[in-house]
Order: structure tokens, then C-alpha cells, then sequence
């Protein structure tokens, strides 16, 4: 029995078949939430891990608020905010842009941070007419289809995190800057990227109490206390797994359709295919807790 | 008499022991041979001149001789395992990384393999160091291995559909309604030595235990190119009169087949084993 059955002005919430992803619909984003339907948002949130909430024209001022109704701003590191705007980075890639589009690996966002975020929300502005899905992988299926004593050995390791592959100073955005110079994103490179942080590599959701696979090819440098070879090992299964298409949402934007995910239980992964288009979208984070 | 000498073949696996005849062993040169299986896992001796008999007389000296199920016996001997390879054969015995009988849930403790009749060239056996291999891990995945357990299974190799059944080895097998599987520690504390010993082996492990398929292959590959590794190997090239001795429990082997046309005939008495944890 769904809530709107219950109460005409509750909102809809439509999950895929998987349980993994769900649309929310019958509510406006542009003004605050009565805590009633901000509490069934959350929820939302936590029982799908993706939830989108499409036609909703927002500026920059209603992105920022309903983001704070979430929760406290996140600290994004690396890359240059909007102009008067340090909580929203802008996701634009021109249509004469050869750079590769951002985000295009499979990740957690800012998992290498002592407290990553709990939530990203993205803003969809200028959407091109083919290509740019967003790939969500759940973690939380992944982990619990895992043979049980597998899941047991996994549940005591610790993975090593780093901003270094792509951020740092030998990374792939400091190798491109050398290289090119035609990406509208600005990127700071910094030695700070190269620091690494350890999380473990199950990690248990703070609200549901479900336990997540929470490692990403992008961010994961290795299991501590292994070789890189011992590790690979082990995280490639793990990363293949993972990312199989039953745990897979393939997202389709559209114009003013606001996204917001749980990295504590998702990994996501940005597609091109849009060459010659303009894409545009806004971001903000909501902070979250060390993992455990 | 010469006095014996033990000398390492490689840093990493095995030593020859010189200098001694295994029919006029002494009590202290026995002690010295002892030692030195416990301490390199596989010894080899050069210019014996064993009978069958006292091939047998020299295993009992180590425990219960072990017959094995499945390889053609020697008529005269059934204690002597035939590994012998004919000329018009293509396929021989043993020609990939395996330790012997880890599908049994009582292991072998290993084999003293005899030269009888050996090609011109080629026909060398590998053999690798599981002490090493081990000790080669990242303290890591050595605490991440403590504790699991690895299914071995003879299906594949000795089973009715099984690799050598369909191969010009076929006719000498029997006991193929005898497979069956063990399941052993993938990290062993060797009964001999007291080390901590790699106890997977490419020929026979299946997986770990209570993992699938799936989930245990990349791990278990992993551990068999790791263990594979050139230093922790030797190489033993055969001559009239030499032996090879190993230990399963901290050796794999492997059989060079690069001797086609040429016949290969080698005496295999195996010594019962223990159960592993």
C-alpha cells in the first residue's frame, strides 16, 4: 500500500524491480519540505540507494537549500567551485570538448576522505539529445549474494583509499593538464591527492545497519597489509562483481531531473557518447560519516 | 669415504646430498639426510645404485610405504609406482604443478623417485618451494590466509572423464571409480619442520571451501603464479643413478615433457603421510 493511497498530498515513490533506484514524484524541491515528506525522502534515499525527482527546476539558491535539508554541506577538494558558489561544482563539458568526460570510472565520491560524503546531488541543466547515463552499481546486493564466509574474510579487511590516481601530482588529471588544455572543468591537482586514507572494505550502512562493498577501481589503491598484486587479485573479483548488470541501474537524465545517491552503499560511473553536445549539470555533497 | 655434504641447489628450493651411498647408510649420515628433507622440502642424491629392494628397503626406513590407486604398479613390486613414458607417447605423467595425493584428507608425506631409464636430453623435474612461497606473501594476505580451507579433488585428473583418461596415458590408469576430494588449511604448519607451509596446488585444488567457483578462482590463480615464481624453484636434471626425494607438504613438482620419441622410465616409492592443520 503505497503512502499516496494513504494521503493524497504524500509523495510517490517508484522503485525499480531491483529494489535499487527509485523515482519521487508529487513534491516541489524549490521550497522546504514539511518534515513529514522530508523524512519519507530520506527514507526513500536509504532504502533505494539512488533516487531522482524528475521536473524540478531549482536555482542555485533552492539547490544549496535542499541540500542543506539533507544535511551539512560536504568539503569538496580538486576542483574549482562556481564563481560566489564554494557548495556547487558545475559539471560542464563543452561540445567542441576533447577532453574525456569527468567521472568516467567506476567510484565512490571523495571515498579517500576521512568522513566522505553520504550524499551527492546533481542538478541536471543541459542534457545532450544521446549518450551521458549515469551507471549506479549497488553495493549492498553485491556484498550479500557473496558466499557467507567469504563475506566473513572480507568483513576484516581495510582498503587503502587515494585521491592519487586520478588527483594527484603523477595522476590522470596532471598528466592531461600537460598534455591539454581543452577541458572546461578546472581541476586543481594537488599533493594533497596523494595521501591515503584506510576505510574498511565492508562497510556498514549508518542507517539502514546493511552491509556495503565499499571500494571503487578509481579510489582503491590496495587491501593494507598486501602487495599490489595480492590485492588486485582480490579487488578485480570484487570490482567484476560488483559492477555485473543485475546490480547495475543505468540512469537517463533529463532536463531539471535533481539525482541524489548514497555513496556509502553505491559506486557510479559517468558514460560519454555525447561528443559534440553541451552537458551541464550542478553538484553539491552532503557530508557523512567515517565509515565502519 | 667421503664425508656428506648437503648443498643447496637454489636459495629458494631444494639440495643435493653428495657424498653418501644409500645402501651403507650410517645411523649419523641418516640423521644428516633427515635433516636436510625437514630443512629443503626435496633432496636429491647422484650415483646410486638401488636394486627394487633396496629402493624399498630405504623407504621403509622413512614410514608405511603408500600405494598409490591410480598409477600402473611395478609386476614384480607392488610398492613401486611405474612413472614411465614410452616412446610412440606423447603424454606424460605428472607434466604440470601439483603436490601428490593432497586429494587425500591423509596426505602423503612425498616420494623417492628413481632413475631406471632416461632419455638423452630432457626429462628434467621442477620443483618449488612452498616454505618460500609462503614466506613470499605480503603479511597480509599470510593473516587473510590463516584460517581458510581448500577443497582437492583427483576428478579432473584421474576420474573417469578425467585428464588421463583421454590421453595415450589412458590404458596404464585404473581407480577411476576412486576419486574423491579432501579439504586441508591453505596455510599448513609443516608436521616436520614446525614452518608455515602454501598447501594449494594447481594440480588438484579446486577451490576454498564454502566459496564458489567464482569467487575462489581469481585468489587461488593468484596463489599458484605467486608460488610458480622462478625463485622459488629448482630445476633437476636426471642421470643414471640419481634420486629426487621430496615432500609434499612444502614442494610442488612438475614433470618437463620435452623428450617425445625417447622412453623414460622411473621408479616411485611414496611414504604415508599425516593429517594436515
Amino acid at each position: 500500500m503505497s503512502q499516496a493511497a494513504l494521503k493524497p498530498d504524500a509523495i510517490q515513490v517508484r522503485a525499480n524491480p531491483s529494489g535499487f533506484g527509485a523515482e519521487i514524484t508529487g513534491l516541489d524541491l524549490s521550497a522546504p519540505l514539511p518534515p513529514a515528506t522530508l523524512a519519507a525522502v530520506k527514507q526513500a534515499w536509504a532504502d533505494h540507494g539512488v533516487v531522482w525527482f524528475p521536473d524540478q527546476p531549482l536555482s542555485h539558491d533552492a539547490l544549496e537549500a535542499f541540500t542543506l535539508q539533507i544535511g551539512p554541506f560536504g568539503v569538496d577538494p580538486f576542483i574549482k567551485p562556481m564563481e560566489g558558489r564554494p557548495h556547487i561544482l558545475e559539471l560542464r563539458r563543452e561540445p567542441n570538448e576533447k577532453a574525456g568526460n569527468f567521472g568516467a570510472g567506476w567510484h565512490s565520491d571523495w571515498s579517500f576522505q576521512d568522513e566522505p560524503p553520504a550524499a551527492t546531488l546533481l542538478h541536471a541543466k543541459v542534457i545532450p539529445p544521446v549518450g551521458g547515463n549515469t551507471l549506479y552499481a549497488d553495493g549492498t546486493a553485491a556484498y550479500d549474494d557473496l558466499s557467507d564466509v567469504m563475506k566473513k574474510l572480507l568483513d576484516g579487511l581495510t582498503a587503502v583509499h587515494s585521491a592519487a590516481l586520478p588527483y594527484g601530482t603523477k595522476g590522470l588529471f596532471a598528466h592531461e593538464q600537460s598534455a591539454t588544455h581543452d577541458r572546461t572543468m578546472q581541476i586543481v591537482v594537488s599533493e594533497d591527492a596523494d595521501k591515503t586514507h584506510p576505510h574498511p572494505l565492508v562497510r556498514t550502512h549508518p542507517v539502514t545497519g546493511h552491509k556495503a562493498l565499499y571500494v571503487s577501481p578509481v579510489y582503491t589503491l590496495g587491501i593494507e597489509g598486501m602487495t599490489q598484486a595480492e590485492s588486485a587479485a582480490i579487488l578485480s573479483f570484487l570490482y567484476a562483481h560488483m559492477t555485473k548488470d543485475k546490480y547495475v541501474y543505468r540512469h537517463h537524465w533529463r532536463e531539471n531531473m535533481l539525482t541524489m545517491w548514497d555513496n556509502r552503499c553505491a559506486l557510479h560511473f559517468a558514460e560519454g557518447g555525447y561528443d559534440g553536445h553541451l552537458r551541464v549539470l550542478h553538484r553539491t555533497t552532503v557530508a557523512g560519516d567515517r565509515p565502519r | 669415504m667421503t664425508d656428506i655434504q648437503v648443498r643447496k641447489l637454489t636459495p629458494g628450493c631444494g639440495a643435493e646430498v653428495l657424498g653418501v651411498d644409500l645402501n651403507q647408510l650410517s645411523n649419523s649420515q641418516m640423521e644428516t639426510v633427515r635433516q636436510a628433507y625437514v630443512d629443503h622440502g626435496v633432496i636429491f642424491f647422484r650415483d646410486q645404485t638401488l636394486t627394487p629392494e633396496q629402493h624399498i628397503a630405504f623407504a621403509r626406513r622413512w614410514g608405511d610405504i603408500d600405494i598409490n590407486k591410480f598409477f600402473p604398479a611395478n609386476q614384480q613390486y607392488p610398492e613401486i609406482a611405474e612413472v614411465r613414458k614410452e616412446k610412440a607417447q606423447k603424454t606424460n605423467i605428472g607434466g604440470g604443478w601439483h603436490t601428490d595425493h593432497s586429494y587425500d584428507q591423509v596426505p602423503a608425506m612425498g616420494s623417492i623417485l628413481l632413475a631406471r631409464e632416461l632419455p638423452l636430453e630432457g626429462g628434467d623435474t621442477l620443483f618449488a618451494s612452498m616454505y618460500a612461497a609462503y614466506d613470499g606473501l605480503s603479511d597480509g594476505l599470510k593473516k587473510t590466509l590463516e584460517g581458510m580451507r581448500a577443497i582437492h579433488s583427483n576428478a579432473a585428473a584421474f576420474g573417469a572423464g578425467g585428464y588421463y583418461k583421454n590421453t595415450d596415458q589412458g590404458g596404464g590408469f585404473k581407480g577411476e571409480n576412486l576419486v574423491g576430494e579432501a579439504v586441508h588449511p591453505v596455510i599448513i604448519t609443516h608436521p616436520l619442520s614446525g614452518r608455515k607451509s602454501l598447501y594449494v596446488n594447481p594440480g588438484f585444488t579446486v577451490g576454498f571451501e564454502g566459496w564458489t567457483q567464482e569467487e575462489s578462482q581469481p585468489l587461488l590463480q593468484h596463489l599458484f603464479r605467486h608460488a610458480a615464481r622462478p625463485e622459488f624453484t629448482c630445476r633437476f636434471a636426471w642421470r643414471d643413478g640419481s634420486i629426487a626425494f621430496w615432500d609434499n607438504r612444502a614442494t610442488w613438482h612438475y614433470a618437463a615433457n620435452d623428450y617425445h620419441g625417447e622412453r623414460r622410465l622411473l621408479h616411485r616409492i611414496t611414504i604415508g603421510g599425516e593429517a594436515l592443520n
